[in-house]
């Protein structure tokens, strides 16, 4: 039976499992397309480094995880270990989004559109090699899976929960979980806040807002901050889920987030996670039910199909051009 | 005006002197009583030392560093006859293929034109020999792969050209396919019985999963074929998003073995948990780009040429250790390497005796000899543990005549040995 | 061009000096704004522009052509047919990117698919061997009808969304060439080879002409080949850009909406200026595919598109000698970096280039240098009195050979602080924590101002030097990538217009 198109319906339960599978990694780019989006909005910038900041905050939670012992001696608890890494990684990643943004991209406030685009990509290149000099080119492990195993050698995140038809690993549902009250603590800050305001004022019209007496240098800085937090977050995550890291993995993930920012509408924080659930969905049942060798050439039809449907994305509102 | 043309000026000699010495020109081997290249002969490096496959570029030429090293420092190798006369050795010119074939065809130009250079170990990837190798052959260039297993490379197929000065220290994939039949009738398979077969979106997953599955199907067995690109050419997250399905698949089809020939170890341990994770009760096999204390889930098998993975000689593993770290050390692509610059080394020291240190002016000639030299060259034993030769070119060059074995791993990560080829 | 202001209207006040009655202030500094740039990139700009155009390409290619009669080095003769195919490139993307204005990041599947199909009709894939003349016009007229096909979402996509599109193309295309070898159109048809999968297509037929192949193991011949290529192009796109199209894209990048409005078919000008770049991109390819002699999916990805990007962004988009140059100028730096002898002469130059261009009065920059040595002198003294291991170390020369001897290496080691163990592992980590903070150094300098900055620019170059000798010149492929980026970062910010790029006001 030949493996590029072999259309099976199987039983529920293995669409359950393809539903949390493709709502995790979904969740995972939303994550990340969040800090796309925000930044895109004040900015208009494409910023290419982000995704390999979120590879330095997976590394960050890697130092913190094996300086605690884990996974085979943790000295402490599971919950107060991985939270430490979350807040290490993210404290971190926040302070080298801020960096970025002040040298390579603050110059460029009103150069042509083009140039930070490049000096973003400049960013990138630096931080992999930088990367690559400081933790060596070999791929690293979180190893989580050994983490508390049980007799069975299956560590206690990855323990299943069944509920009839339906079941789900307690990592993933730490994932969705983390991503739901990390997008509702970004919209009430964007919402109900003054910085959240002066934020989307920025966004609208920066010399407008600048001119009201919002110091839109500020604002700039803490829309790097909050997006570079959650894309440590989001590489936490990654680490303590699929445990694999390496120097260039901020590289395709970062794209796959960068479209589910796009394709959300770029500048909607909603549509970023809509955007990457979306694409995670897509991704996990290609792969399960149509072809696993053509799964990208088939999202990414799809996606051009869509767009040409919805050419400003899910969420994005056509752009009045003012004259 | 004068100000600014002086500065000008200044700045343009100097970007001119900086080009014409970094372009640098080329050292023309005089002729004299015994030939400079026979008292100091330079070897090449080709593959991975900059991208995601970085890791296992570095390993290689680490390998081939140390023996030099060693080589020149006149210490005792396994397989290097105590009376031979050595030709000092050096790395003249490690050229960066990062797995891009078409990158690969300006290593080779590069490799080519450095006359220093006798002899090559690389490429690392299969699909670098086919962008490299037409230029390596047309100068007569040999070079040693300790790594590229694709079956076609030295005895060509449709559409592709025998690569006639490739050499390889490690046996193809069709070798370690026959480890399979073993395997089917070890663990029950009756015709019928569902197997899936993953390959890593890369030549050589590709080659080992078409030779697999193959063997699958001819003994009545039901194929299911993947293909999941491996970590090195995506990210952990896009590969670990596209095994989960494939993982549950297994389980909902009722696969009771699982054949995932890929090149990176850690692929292979979280493929092995997604299964374990997913319920699935069947076997899983991988080959030896998965041999790694990163893979060590228990019950697995793993597919390896040559006869144990542990038989590296232990003095010389401990010297890498001591120069590049452990976790270099633990891994076993590397130390093929070392044999394959070893093989170099023997050939370029015989040719020398062979002529009397009066090689040829021309250094195609030299390095057409020194191809000759290799095709004969045999060692008795190597760091590997088991003795080196090539094999007739019409065959795929390859030397271990003792072919491939299968290990399982035991809980406690070690590989046990349970059925060899020969 | 021309620096001439308009000449304002005689009047009794200061010539020179501040707005004027009866002159328009906008328009008397309009050349300052779009005209000159200053210093030395200005007067190369200014002597250009005064030389006919055509003789500077001449004497381009006539310099590249020349190339193997200077030197029988097969390597440098195959990077400079390396560079003309990115020269290439850069001038068929500086059409969409650079007179057009648009995002166009699925430029590489135009290469990769004249590749291909080259690689199809004129090899042993098929069994077809289609003549040179047959093929190459063929696959460049196909490239430029994929191009159209591909650009056809324009019409309803706006900037960047239209520019995420060509990306996912992009996508398609890459994973379609890398999983061609087992396609069966979704289960309706039998298993074909139509791209040959991760190995690509090898044994291409080689350029024909009048009966003699050009053997692509000799890289001349393909040089010669690309710069012809190079030269009608040049000259047709050039000629393009001066007549009416040229001026049309102009508008159409400055103001979309007002060059619609004044009836412009802006949405046809988006098409045709892809399909220009598809058509050079496809001679490109189908050079590309011969001197290669294998097309393989891992040569045509986003890594190519964002060095190509790079390239013409760094030379000055918009501009056909500037991303000419920016081709020349990324490849071949990429290239020297790899050896660790030639990289050292290029660090050290590019830092005493940069400090003569940027540390303006000769006083400060002689007290700079004159600081920089000292420094280098007290500290070798001060760490040799205290860490015997600390200095005595060896120079790396190259993968295996470190040096001692010699009038240079001597120099440097009594300058700097080279630790006994750093190629032995025993050291290299003080390179790591070296690097760290002399990036925070730099990015100190950057932010002070007036006599300290350049009291921290001593020991920031002195550190800089540190980590290049014990960490960073021995590991080509990793610094080589460092540094570009280092270097992409501090252009923009210096010259966001790329080198030769004209000095543009954005209207927002």
């Amino acid at each position: 039976m030949s493996g590029i198109l072999a259309f099976q319906l199987y039983d529920w339960h293995f669409f359950f499992q393809q539903v949390i599978a493709g709502v995790t990694v979904g969740s995972l780019y939303g994550l990340i397309a969040l800090g796309y989006t925000m930044v895109y909005g004040v900015l208009k910038l494409l910023n290419f480094a982000h995704g390999d900041v979120y590879m330095i905050g997976a590394y960050i939670g890697l130092f913190v995880l094996t300086a605690l012992g884990s996974p085979l001696n943790p000295i402490l608890p599971l919950l107060p270990m991985i939270l430490l890494a979350f807040a290490a990684s993210m404290a971190g990643c926040s302070i080298l989004g801020v960096v970025i943004e002040r040298f390579a991209y603050r110059p460029l406030r009103n150069a042509p559109r083009i140039a930070p685009l490049i000096s973003a990509l400049g960013v990138s290149f630096f931080l992999q090699q930088t990367a690559v000099l400081l933790f060596g080119a070999n791929p690293r492990t979180y190893d989580t899976f050994d983490l508390e195993k049980n007799e069975a050698g299956v560590g206690v995140l990855f323990h299943t929960k069944t509920v009839g038809n339906f079941s789900i690993q307690y990592i993933e549902l730490v994932v969705i979980l983390s991503t739901v009250v990390l997008m509702a603590a970004l919209s009430l800050f964007v919402w109900r806040t003054r910085t959240g305001k002066a934020m989307r004022a920025v966004s609208v019209d920066r010399e407008a807002a600048s001119m009201m007496g919002i110091d839109v240098d500020r604002v700039i800085s803490i829309t790097f901050l909050i997006g570079s937090a959650l894309a440590a977050a989001a590489g936490v995550m990654t680490g303590l889920i699929y445990q694999q890291l390496n120097p260039y993995m901020g590289f395709g993930t970062g794209l796959k987030a960068f479209t589910a920012a796009v394709i959300g509408g770029i500048g909607n924080i909603g549509g970023a996670v809509l955007g990457g659930l979306l694409i995670g969905l897509i991704e996990t049942f290609t792969v399960a039910y149509l072809s696993s060798t053509f799964s990208d050439l088939i999202l990414f039809s799809l996606l051009v199909i869509f767009m040409l449907f919805r050419p400003t994305g899910i969420r994005g509102t056509p752009v009045l051009q003012k004259v | 005006m004068l100000k600014k043309i002086g500065a000008t000026g200044a700045i343009a000699a100097v970007l001119a002197v900086v080009v014409a010495v970094a372009l640098g020109g080329t050292a023309s081997a005089k002729d004299a009583k015994t030939s400079p290249l026979c008292k100091k002969a330079g070897l090449g490096y080709g593959g991975p030392l900059s991208g995601g496959a970085a890791f296992l570029g570095d390993d290689q030429s680490n390998w081939e560093k140390l023996f030099i090293k060693n080589w020149n420092a006149g210490k005792a190798i396994p397989g290097v006859p105590k009376s031979l006369h050595r030709v000092k050795l050096n790395l003249a010119l490690e050229g960066d293929s990062t797995l891009n074939a078409q990158k690969a065809g300006t290593v080779a130009r590069q490799m080519v034109a450095n006359s220093k250079i006798l002899g090559m170990v690389g490429f690392a990837g299969s699909n670098e020999n086919l962008g490299g190798g037409p230029t390596l052959d047309a100068a007569k260039l040999p070079y040693v792969s300790g790594s590229a297993t694709l079956d076609t490379l030295a005895t060509g197929a449709s559409g592709q050209k025998a690569l006639k000065y490739f050499y390889r220290v490690v046996p193809p994939n069709a070798v370690q396919a026959k480890t399979l039949p073993f395997l089917i009738s070890h663990l029950k398979l009756k015709k019928g019985a569902k197997v899936m077969v993953v390959d890593d979106g890369e030549a050589y997953g590709i080659g080992l999963a078409n030779d697999g599955q193959k063997i699958f199907k001819s003994h009545g067995l039901n194929v299911t074929r993947k293909s999941v690109k491996e970590t090195d050419q995506s990210s952990a997250a896009e590969f670990a998003a596209a095994i989960q399905p494939v993982a549950s698949q297994a389980v909902a089809l009722g696969v009771k073995l699982v054949y995932a020939p890929t090149q990176d170890a850690g692929d292979s341990q979280v493929f092995a948990q997604d299964l374990q994770t997913a319920g699935y009760t069947g076997k899983i096999m991988a080959t030896d780009g998965s041999v790694s204390p990163d893979f060590h889930f228990t019950g697995a098998y793993v597919s390896f040429f040559g006869p144990d993975i542990s038989a590296i000689n232990k003095t010389y593993l401990a010297r890498f250790k001591s120069a590049y770290g452990a976790k270099s050390a633990s891994d076993p692509f590397g130390a093929p390497s070392f044999v394959a610059a070893e093989m170099l080394g023997v050939a370029i020291s015989k040719e020398c005796t062979a002529v009397h240190g009066k090689l040829p002016s021309s250094i195609k000639s030299v390095r057409g000899g020194v191809a000759k030299q290799l095709a004969k060259t045999k060692l008795s034993s190597t760091i590997l543990g088991y003795p080196m030769s090539f094999n007739n070119p019409a065959d795929a060059h390859h030397g271990p005549s003792s072919g491939a074995t299968l290990f399982q791993i035991k809980s406690n990560g070690s590989y046990s040995e349970l059925y060899a080829t020969h | 061009m021309s620096t001439d202001a308009p000449t304002p209207a005689p009047t009794p006040s200061d010539p020179g000096g501040g707005p004027q009655i009866g002159a328009d202030e906008w328009v008397r500094r309009s050349g300052e704004r779009t005209g000159g740039s200053k210093g030395v990139v200005g007067f190369l700009n200014r002597v250009a522009d005064r030389t006919p155009h055509i003789l500077l390409l001449l004497a381009f290619l006539g310099f590249a052509c020349a190339i193997p009669f200077l030197t029988s080095n097969g390597y440098v003769i195959g990077v400079a047919t390396d560079t003309m195919l990115y020269v290439l490139l850069a001038m068929g993307l500086n059409v969409a990117v650079g007179w057009a204005g648009m995002l166009d990041l699925g430029y590489v599947i135009f290469y990769g698919f004249a590749a291909y199909l080259f690689a199809e009709l004129s090899s042993a894939h098929y069994g077809i061997h289609w003549a040179t003349w047959q093929s190459v016009p063929f696959v460049i007229a196909c490239t430029i009808l994929l191009g159209f096909v591909l650009s056809l979402p324009s019409l309803r996509l706006s900037g960047d969304y239209f520019a995420i599109v060509m990306l996912f193309f992009l996508e398609i295309f890459n994973n379609f060439t890398a999983n061609g070898y087992t396609w069966n159109w979704f289960g309706l048809g039998s298993p074909h080879d139509i791209t040959g999968g991760p190995t690509g297509i090898t044994n291409i037929d080689p350029w024909r002409f009048f009966g003699h192949a050009l053997d692509p193991n000799n890289a001349q011949n393909y040089l010669w080949v690309a710069s012809a290529g190079v030269f009608v192009i040049a000259i047709l796109l050039a000629y393009v850009n001066k007549a009416r199209t040229g001026r049309a894209w102009r508008a159409l990048r400055e103001d979309p909406l007002a060059a619609n409005l004044m009836g412009m078919p802006v949405k046809w000008l988006g098409l045709l200026a892809i399909a220009v770049g598809a058509g050079v991109a496809g001679f490109a390819g189908t050079v590309n595919a011969s001197y290669y002699q294998g097309v393989f999916p891992d040569a045509f990805t986003l890594q190519l598109l964002i060095t190509i990007y790079a390239m013409v962004i760094l030379g000055g988009a918009g501009s056909l000698g500037g991303v000419i140059f920016g081709a020349v100028a990324v490849n071949v730096m990429l290239e020297v970096l790899t050896t660790p002898n030639h990289a050292r002469w290029v660090f050290y130059a590019a830092v005493l280039l940069g400090l003569v261009a940027k540390v303006r009065p000769w006083k400060v920059l002689a007290a700079v240098l004159g600081g920089l040595v000292a420094f280098g002198l007290i500290a070798h003294q001060v760490v040799e009195a205290v860490w015997a291991r600390g200095v005595g170390g060896p120079i790396a020369m190259g993968p295996t050979s470190y040096t001692t001897h010699g009038f240079f290496a001597t120099l440097i080691r009594q300058w700097m602080v080279l630790p006994k163990g750093t190629y032995e592992n025993a050291d290299y980590r003080i390179g790591n924590y070296a690097f760290v903070i002399v990036i925070a150094m730099v990015l100190t300098c950057t932010v002070l101002k007036g006599w300290k900055r350049y009291v921290l620019l001593v020991p920031t170059i002195w550190g800089a030097a540190f980590v290049w000798e014990t960490d960073l010149v021995n590991q080509g492929p990793t610094t080589r990538y460092l540094l570009l980026g280092l270097l992409l970062i501090g252009l923009m910010a210096t010259r966001p217009n790329g080198i030769f790029g004209q000095q543009r006001v954005e209207i927002v």
